[in-house]
């Protein structure tokens, strides 16, 4: 059998990768797949405790965390398309007005 | 005839509720459309649900109460909750009036609002409130009846906006919300406390088990009392209303007549039998004190609508301190009658600056009473309207406003007499309700001599215009409505109306007779000395310069509303503005000086730095400039506008502090 | 059965790394789906199949889409490459790597065992367990999201299709 230690350390290291992405690449879509990342490493987390819990709470916790990415993938998108509109580039350290 | 409906009741309760709604989304997708259909759909269907309306509540006066639910959504196995419909007279009475005032709206509107380029989005929004204000009337429980109270709160809000290019408008808009809300905290919290003390939100379950005699129940009162406060304009929440008149006129009388600031009468009315003898007494001041303000503050307004809106605030004042001395039977009856000769004033008002801007002369304001006058020669037909629900709403013989006028002030004559242990307040109370009544004579005798009496003050140029015969057919139908004739048998005496029959309360039954031909007799001489007063000084009206002495002190208080708007500046809005500027003072000479004097010093010192060293070793000296250097960029790009740095930061000190945690606990 | 999931888990490693390595966005993009094909099949072989099933058609048939749809709208088409630099790196990395660390020498001293938590059985629960619990003890989480789908979309098409000149 595996150890769920290394479920963990496996959720553990996308969580990582998705944060270093979040933080170091220019791109806001890049940030936004580091976003997804991220998001999918604490659902790995989540599955892999509830696979011993007969009332499998962090499975429906999981299905919600994908409804709840979904949504924000399609908000940040359309937010990100505007703000390309207006500055003409999608680079996060660019965009640094609040108001145009 | 209403046989065949018996039976029904439920079927055509949802029939009257959706149609407005209907005409709300028929509107919304029809917007392009013409004037001429879009106004004739909407009045179609606001009259449909009028006859609906008046066939139901027939029903429900001859028969029985109806009270019908279902279950709406259950949690788990025990909890479910239900909703549904609670009919009774008080029901029947109210749908009839909103319907009808609804429908007369309609109608006035059709003219007044033609040539605005919204036309369809004023009637869609007209349908929604008309829902909303229908779902409060139906509603069978609490929480129910909250979800439509905040709609009729945010469609009301849209209707005041309705005009969005206007600032003035918009902010109305938003004061008339916010105030709102407050109070509505206040409703939130009673639902509560109902919840938990009682265990169900239901009319029927709480009326049959009345008032409970505890703490709890009496908070729960005094959140009510904050929500009606909000809706209905009570002291100390009434400054949204006068504001509120940058909306469209016929929106005016829509919601300051009928519909919105009765609901919550309506609402204390509904759950009179739950509020406890210190929380009516409360009541009772409070609506004293609004009647006498919004007297005071009526006699010096200019502006054709401001005076309305403040006899508004005043009148219901007179309502909701006849619900707290136990007079709801006065209060309903007076919620009917004010209904329909408010709605008649405010639309003759409508009228006359439909006209005035029809002369087209926009060097004054159309809302100027002083740029009016004698206008009675040009607009016959709303002079005599506008005359009979002034007589009505100053409580002359022969008018509805007297009848119901009388009935609550014979409860507050009453009510004094029980309470004479009170001393000031008691006395107080009934002095604030009858000096009131002078008030009203006077400053309604003040508005028909500015608008219609001597000789026009400004310039006409278009004399002959009349008035279309959709805007005078609701004037007229609603005049009739502010006379006796459709209230009562005889127009002298309150209790032999059928509202009073059906509402009275024990209280007001107990009465003695003599009482009420006192009463009488004292509101009738009052309120014919206050327009004696008012025609004597402004008969021969000219502008003057205000006086000194006593006088000016009234003026100075009539024309400021009582200085609540400056009040609540000074208070609450400055003090959150004085918060904030101070926060950003700290934030700018305490924060960002402390991290330029960092920025200062790492800058000295990496020219100490870099000029003793350019004198000792040249390698070195380059190395450690920019070593400094970069730790005062990097602490310079804490202040940045970089969003990922932030983050990087805060992960950084997440992970300084987690270190030191696991140091401190685990010893590493 | 072991096998299957460390070579799972030894693709999704690899693919994120790419993810972080490349320049390239549309790269990054497919490598993403290989790393959430990955995480399905982890998903379905630790008990887990209607998530897994969920992942491949929300991650992979939309959020991906919006991704690849992301990208071709905000560059220039001309471009040959659709490129993303990198900034922070030496901070980020080291902090990435910090944690990682500091995460496994964590997981590593709890004892899971104790806790009441066993490693990972391959326990068969059925897809009719999680309607009635969506239908029964999370009815109103359910709905809230329904509702907040809903305004997502409609958010999101007002936000993206509103013109700037309309607004003026």
């Amino acid at each position: 059998m595996i150890p769920i230690e290394h479920f963990l350390i496996l959720a553990g290291f996308l969580f990582l990768i998705g944060f270093v992405i979040v933080i170091t690449k220019k791109n806001a879509i890049m940030v936004l797949i580091g976003i997804e990342l991220m998001l999918n490493g604490a659902n790995l987390n989540l599955i892999s405790f509830s696979a011993s819990d007969p009332n499998i709470g962090g499975q429906m916790f999981a299905l919600f965390v994908i409804l709840i990415a979904a949504a924000e993938a399609a908000v940040a998108l359309a937010i990100i398309l505007n703000v390309y509109k207006y500055y003409r580039t999608s680079n996060v350290d660019e965009i640094n007005q609040i108001k145009p | 005839m209403p046989d065949i409906f018996q039976g029904h009741e439920l079927l055509l309760a949802l029939t009257v509720l959706l149609i407005p709604l209907v005409s709300f989304v028929i509107m919304t997708l029809m917007k392009g459309r013409s004037e001429r259909t879009l106004g004739s759909i909407a009045t179609t269907l606001s009259g449909i649900t009028f006859l609906i309306a008046l066939i139901l509540s027939l029903n429900l006066i001859i028969g029985d109460n109806v009270y019908q639910q279902i279950q709406w959504f259950a949690l788990g196995a025990e909890l479910t909750f239900n909703v549904g419909v609670f009919l009774d007279e008080l029901t029947g009475v109210m749908l009839t009036v909103v319907t009808f005032i609804a429908f007369m709206v309609h109608l006035f509107s059709k003219n007044y609002m033609s040539g605005d380029k919204e036309y369809g989005r004023y009637f869609g929004l007209l349908g929604l409130f008309t829902f909303s204000m229908l779902g409060i009337v139906i509603a069978d429980n609490l929480l129910l009846l909250f979800i439509f109270w905040e709609l009729v709160g945010f469609s009301s809000y849209l209707l005041i906006g309705f005009w969005y290019e206007k600032p003035s408008a918009i902010k109305a808009s938003k004061k008339a919300f916010i105030v709102n809300r407050i109070g509505d905290l206040g409703f939130v919290i009673a639902i509560m406390i109902f919840w938990t003390e009682y265990g169900t939100v239901d009319f029927s379950i709480l009326h049959q088990v009345g008032y409970r005699d505890s703490f709890w129940v009496g908070v729960a009162g005094l959140g009510l009392l904050g929500g009606v406060m909000g809706k209905s304009a009570q002291f100390p929440l009434q400054v949204w209303l006068p504001d509120a008149m940058e909306g469209p006129t016929p929106v005016s009388a829509l919601i300051h007549a009928a519909t919105m600031v009765a609901a919550g009468i309506f609402l204390l009315a509904r759950v009179f039998v739950l509020l406890s003898p210190q929380v009516l007494d409360v009541i009772t001041v409070i609506g004293a004190i609004t009647a006498f303000m919004g007297a005071i503050a009526a006699i010096r307004q200019y502006d054709i609508k401001k005076v309305l809106a403040f006899s508004t605030i005043s009148q219901l004042g007179y309502m909701v301190m006849g619900i707290g001395v136990g007079a709801t039977g006065g209060a309903v009856f007076h919620l009917v009658t004010h209904a329909f000769f408010k709605a008649c004033l405010f639309l003759s008002a409508g009228a006359v600056i439909h006209w005035m801007h029809q002369q087209d002369n926009h060097k004054t304001n159309d809302q100027d009473m002083r740029s009016m006058g004698g206008l009675r020669k040009y607009l016959p037909i709303v002079f005599v309207t506008f005359l009979i629900s002034a007589m009505s709403l100053a409580g002359l013989p022969l008018m509805s406003g007297f009848l119901s006028k009388d009935a609550i002030l014979t409860g507050v004559y009453q009510w004094t007499l029980d309470h004479s242990h009170y001393g000031f307040v008691a006395i107080l109370v009934m002095t604030l309700a009858f000096g009131s009544v002078l008030l009203t004579g006077y400053y309604m005798t003040r508005q028909v001599i500015l608008v219609f009496v001597g000789e026009v003050r400004s310039k006409l140029s278009n004399e002959s215009k009349r008035l279309p015969m959709g805007m005078t057919i609701p004037l007229i139908l609603l005049a009739t409505g502010a006379t006796w004739l459709l209230f009562s048998t005889n127009p002298m005496d309150p209790t032999s109306s059928w509202l009073m029959t059906l509402f009275s309360s024990d209280f007001e039954q107990a009465i003695p007779h003599n009482i009420h031909s006192m009463v009488f007799k004292i509101a009738l001489i009052l309120s014919l000395l206050g327009i004696g007063l008012s025609y004597m000084k402004f008969r021969k009206y000219v502008e003057t310069k205000s006086s000194v002495g006593l006088t000016s002190i009234v003026n100075q208080i009539s024309t400021n509303n009582w200085y609540l708007d400056k009040i609540y500046d000074v208070t609450f809005v400055n003090a959150m503005l004085k918060l904030s500027s101070f926060a950003r003072m700290m934030e700018v000479h305490l924060i960002d000086r402390i991290v330029n004097y960092i920025g200062i010093f790492q800058v000295i010192l990496s020219r100490v730095i870099g000029w003793s060293d350019r004198h000792v070793v040249d390698g070195i000296v380059h190395l450690t400039t920019s070593a400094v250097y970069g730790v005062g960029k990097i602490a310079k790009s804490a202040q940045g506008d970089n969003a990922q740095r932030y983050i990087m930061t805060a992960l950084i000190s997440i992970i300084f502090i987690a270190g030191g945690l696991a140091f401190y606990f685990f010893k590493y | 059965m072991i096998v299957t999931f460390y070579i799972f888990a030894s693709i999704a490693v690899l693919f994120s790394l790419i993810i972080l390595l490349t320049k390239n966005v549309l790269y990054a993009a497919f490598s993403l789906v290989v790393v959430f094909f990955c995480l399905a099949g982890i998903y379905v072989m630790s008990g887990a199949p209607f998530v897994g099933v969920t992942q491949i058609l929300v991650y992979i048939g939309g959020i991906i889409v919006f991704i690849v749809f992301g990208v071709m709208l905000t560059n220039k088409l001309n471009d040959k490459n659709v490129l993303s630099e990198s900034h922070n790196c030496v901070l980020g990395y080291g902090i990435g790597v910090i944690l990682f660390v500091g995460f496994t020498v964590l997981i590593n001293q709890i004892n899971f065992q104790v806790h009441g938590l066993e490693s990972i059985v391959n326990s068969s629960n059925d897809v009719r367990q999680i309607g009635i619990l969506l239908m029964s003890d999370y009815l109103i989480p359910f709905e809230i999201s329904g509702v907040l789908l809903l305004l997502a979309l409609i958010g999101a098409t007002v936000i993206a299709g509103r013109k700037r000149e309309e607004q003026l």
